[in-house]
């Protein structure tokens, strides 16, 4: 079939291909049908291919705009059980492709053009409303629905106002190359998939200045966050983008999976190195391009690729413009940074970058010239370990420093902003957020009463003022200097709050508790040595201890228990060293008895003599057995006196007990 | 609320959030810290208190935690005053605020600085403890201290996992006769001895020729083995004013379950005594239960102990 017979179930299948194929499971997908993607899809040239699409599309619904024939071609492929892609794809893809060609992003104008090139009209077409907002609303049930987000997850949102050409709109923001970058940009801010509070105008106003400082590779993404006339549109898809990325990282040029590269530092002598980590699942060889005509083969060598280290110059321009090395089936990548942490890694035996600076945990940290003075004032006004390296110096690349054996404890509010946004796992970048607190994992935005986060700022805030706000009481308004807002000095009680900066509010909650219960991995680690285990103090195995019995505390000093046999006997007494922790005297009554003898007798030794007490049951068979011929139990015995004003019955039982001790000492 | 500790702040959080990796619990460490201007907390040290306390367990080598379950405990010669260890968010407070609001019952917290604070609870019998227990839904454990010790060994000579000698930087040797640590040059004399590994502090145990990986506590106690001067026993003052104790050498590392049976025996972490650790009420025969399985003998005191403020 030549080009020029491209019917619409052709159409169809190429675009569904293209924008919708199984390589995006998962991942948010744009239908953003430029010039480009139809050259790539046709082979044609870009006029001819957009004349292609657009006579296809003409043929089904000109004269008279009859958008009704594809809406019902739509609605029987759906009720036949959706047999291919939907038949109305060329349609939406012509409305599309009319706003990414305009230079205002309208849509009617270029779209009657494309289906008239006499057609002068720039309103709606007739018949418009009646069936494209549905079209588009299939197509968004056909990928989440039906396909459950096999051939990619759509972003297919109805706009609040524009509710006829904001599908289209929108779709035609994000083209399919810009994606790859637009998840470097969420990375870059640390943006948690799925766990994240997304706030749109953060993200755009993030985005802008991620952007600049990638021009003009990044030109349609700074423009998406920049253009004020794109804002209404962008601020959904973003949002969309933001909830739905599920953290995976794409090549710009080849769509291949992308990971970052790691910088190696070796310290004796200091020498900087890229080295590539190779996971299981990935290829055992690699064809890479750098992008300026340089290729590199790698071969799989354990936990990292060969060669290694990687034979890429760590230089002045590769570590402020970053590095793109870009594969068919796996790419790498170096973002631009001014601060670059390095932790130990157990597999290497070297130091190797990464993401994140964790608390307590020894680091050595590369900094740009930029931020080395603020840096070092701050480790040296924080008293935190780390400390400038100059010898290093000539070893690094022009404009960089070590900062060597960095440890940060307690969070720190004054780090400078570039390495503020690389301590915990608060993520980072242009953009305001939650950072800190002690946050309750499994409910969004929720804090325990003690850990209010804080705000971070990003360098561009203008007028760093905010506002706590809580329903029924007055807003607490401060300004913020330094790059957090110490929301944590505020002692919060529970409740749900809002943090608000001009028109961004972040709702949060504080809790005093959440589980009433303990959650179900309690006791899922536990402490162990080769006798057992213990989950805190419950030992497995665990060993029978007596049920303790209760004794009157007689007195404060010690005392001695006596039972019925011979040898029964052991001593008791106050724990009057309790009170000095408890902070006052405390009511002794009783005292535990923990020996597995029933007591019978307590002997109180007082200052003419030693007073025996009867202890045990009232009425209670307590008789002395002979037979073991203990005589130090038999001396307590005649020793002792019984209490004056004893009952009958325990006088004769006493006397029992002096009988059996003169016997054993007899 | 203004009584809570660091160490309060990051058990509540625990409590919440069930289980983790080491980084989280770390981190939530330095959040806490920063929220009550506290500096200066190192996080594995404050983690293992929570884990000596019974409130936590940790595996250093997998770097993960859990909480562990809620148990009111009872240990001997405490005079019927019982202690909560484990879980402990706000909501089981409550519950044992509410408890233990009668005529029956005495509940005192005890600070212990950036640690958790301990909650003990006085009562009259054993019988009102279980009924607490009962009421808080918790598990009551007798003699915590005593189960625990049972469960105290040192890994056999085979277990050890073997290791290449250490290199010759900041190289240290542990001095079995000041509890000191010697730098060196050489590692030829059989011994334990530690260096900084790519930042992080090691241990290797020089043994017939052979070296192994050790970690700081099972290093110390092999090579101290048989000592007397390691571990003592103190009698109660005749007043009841002075526990009983065990007392261990500062400088000298328990293994965890070592030292959670010894805290486990007043639910209090160790007081400084002399240049020792002072494990409060631990009775003697645990106590030379304690010593035997870690190799050590047990030398017992004629005078209680002395505490320092």
């Amino acid at each position: 079939m030549e080009a020029r017979d491209w019917d619409n179930d052709r159409w169809a299948r190429a675009l569904a291909e293209h924008f919708f194929s199984d390589d995006f499971a998962g991942e948010p997908v744009t239908f953003a049908v430029d010039p480009d993607c139809l050259t790539a899809i046709t082979g044609e040239s870009s006029d001819a291919a957009i004349e292609n699409l657009s006579r296809t599309v003409r043929t089904l619904v000109m004269p008279g705009h009859r958008f009704v024939r594809v809406l019902q071609l739509a609605r029987n492929w759906q009720r036949d059980g959706c047999d291919g892609p939907p038949p109305s794809l060329p349609l939406l893809a012509l409305t599309v492709l009319a706003v990414s060609t305009n230079e205002q992003f309208g849509l009617y104008k270029p779209f009657r053009r494309l289906l008239d090139s006499k057609d002068g009209d720039e309103g709606m077409p007739p018949g418009y409303n009646d069936a494209v907002p549905e079209l588009w609303e299939q197509l968004r049930w056909w990928l989440e629905v039906h396909l459950e987000g096999r051939r990619g997850l759509p972003t297919i949102t109805k706009h609040d106002v524009y509710v006829n050409i904001g599908y289209s709109t929108q779709q035609a923001l994000l083209r399919t190359a810009d994606r790859p970058l637009l998840y470097r940009f969420f990375r870059s801010i640390g943006l948690t998939p799925g766990a994240e509070q997304i706030v749109p105008s953060e993200l755009r106003r993030a985005l802008a200045i991620w952007s600049r400082r990638r021009l003009p590779r990044a030109d349609r993404l700074y423009r998406l966050a920049t253009d004020a006339n794109l804002q209404r549109y962008v601020d959904a898809l973003l949002q969309t983008l933001a909830s739905r990325w599920d953290g995976r990282l794409r090549d710009p040029t080849t769509g291949s999976r992308a990971v970052p590269l790691r910088l190696m530092l070796q310290v004796r002598p200091v020498a900087l190195s890229f080295v590539a980590r190779r996971r299981a699942e990935d290829p055992g060889a690699l064809d890479l391009d750098d992008l300026t005509g340089g290729r590199l083969h790698l071969t799989s060598g354990g936990p990292y690729f060969e060669p290694f280290p990687l034979p890429i110059a760590v230089s002045q321009r590769v570590l402020r413009d970053g590095i793109e090395l870009a594969g068919p089936e796996l790419s790498f990548f170096h973002e631009p940074a001014l601060a670059i942490p390095f932790a130990y890694d157990d597999d290497l035996l070297e130091w190797v970058s990464t993401d994140r600076i964790a608390f307590d945990e020894k680091h050595h940290l590369l900094v740009h010239r930029d931020i080395r003075d603020a840096t070092v004032d701050w480790l040296a006004a924080s008293n935190i370990d780390g400390r400038l390296d100059p010898a290093a110096t000539r070893h690094l690349p022009e404009g960089w420093f070590l900062i060597r054996d960095l440890r940060i404890g307690p969070r720190s509010e004054t780090a400078p902003r570039d390495v503020q946004d690389l301590l915990g796992s608060g993520g980072g970048g242009e953009r305001v957020r939650l950072v800190g607190g002690l946050k309750v994992r499994s409910l969004d935005h929720a804090y325990l009463t003690g850990g209010t986060p804080n705000v971070a700022l990003p360098r561009s805030l203008e007028m760093p003022i905010f506002s706590i706000e809580k329903e029924g009481f007055d807003p607490i308004e401060r300004s913020a200097d330094g790059p957090e807002f110490e929301m944590a000095r505020f002692d919060l009680a529970p409740g749900d709050y809002r943090v608000v900066h001009a028109d961004v509010a972040f709702p949060f909650t504080i809790l005093e508790a959440f589980r009433d219960v303990p959650p179900p991995d309690v006791g899922s680690v536990r402490t162990g040595m080769e006798g057992g285990n213990a989950a805190g103090l419950l030992a497995s195995p665990s060993t029978h201890v007596p049920r303790p019995s209760a004794l009157p505390a007689l007195a404060p000093a010690a005392m001695v228990v006596l039972g019925p046999d011979p040898g029964d006997q052991a001593s008791v007494s106050v724990p009057l060293w309790v009170e000095s922790f408890a902070g006052g005297p405390l009511s002794w009554v009783s005292l535990d008895f923990w020996v597995d003898f029933e007591p019978v007798w307590l002997l109180v030794r007082a200052t003419e003599h030693t007073a025996a007490s009867y202890v045990a049951h009232p009425h209670g068979a307590a008789h002395p057995r002979a037979g073991n011929a203990d005589e130090r139990w038999a001396r307590l015995v005649v020793q002792a006196e019984l209490v004056d004003g004893a009952l009958e019955y325990v006088a004769d039982l006493w006397r029992e007990y002096e009988e059996l001790a003169a016997e054993i000492l007899a | 609320m203004n009584t809570r500790s660091v160490g309060d702040d990051v058990l509540r959080w625990a409590s919440e959030n069930g289980a983790g990796r080491w980084r989280d619990l770390s981190e939530a460490i330095a959040n806490a810290s920063a929220g009550r201007r506290r500096r200066g907390i190192r996080s594995w040290i404050l983690a293992s208190e929570l884990s000596d306390l019974g409130h936590i367990d940790i595996d250093w080598d997998q770097g993960s935690w859990s909480v562990a379950p809620p148990v009111l405990a009872l240990s001997p010669g405490m005079g019927f005053c019982a202690y909560l260890a484990g879980w402990r968010n706000s909501a089981l407070c409550e519950r044992f605020d509410q408890a233990t609001d009668d005529l029956a019952t005495f509940p005192f917290p005890v600070l212990q600085d950036d640690a958790p604070g301990a909650l003990f609870v006085k009562c009259s019998s054993i019988g009102a403890i279980e009924d607490l227990a009962d009421r808080m839904g918790v598990a009551l454990v007798l003699d915590p201290c005593a189960q625990l010790s049972e469960l105290v060994s040192l890994p056999s000579h085979a277990r050890l996992p073997g290791a290449p000698p250490p290199p010759g930087e900041a190289l240290a040797r542990f001095a079995p006769a000041t509890l000191a640590w010697t730098e060196t040059d050489e590692a030829e004399q059989a011994g334990l001895y530690r260096f900084e590994l790519h930042g992080r502090r090691v241990f290797r145990l020089h043994e017939d020729d052979d070296w192994f990986i050790v970690d700081r506590a099972v290093g110390q106690l092999r090579v101290l083995a048989g000592r007397d001067d390691v571990v003592c026993w103190h009698p109660p003052s005749a007043d009841g004013r002075m526990p009983r104790a065990l007392t261990v050498a500062r400088d000298v590392s328990l293994p965890s379950v070592a030292a959670r049976a010894a805290v486990a025996a007043s639910g209090l972490l160790p007081k400084k005594s002399d240049q020792r650790r002072a494990f409060l009420n631990v009775s003697r025969p645990v106590a030379a239960r304690i010593a035997d399985r870690l190799g050590l003998t047990l030398s017992v005191a004629r005078d209680p102990i002395q505490m320092e403020n």
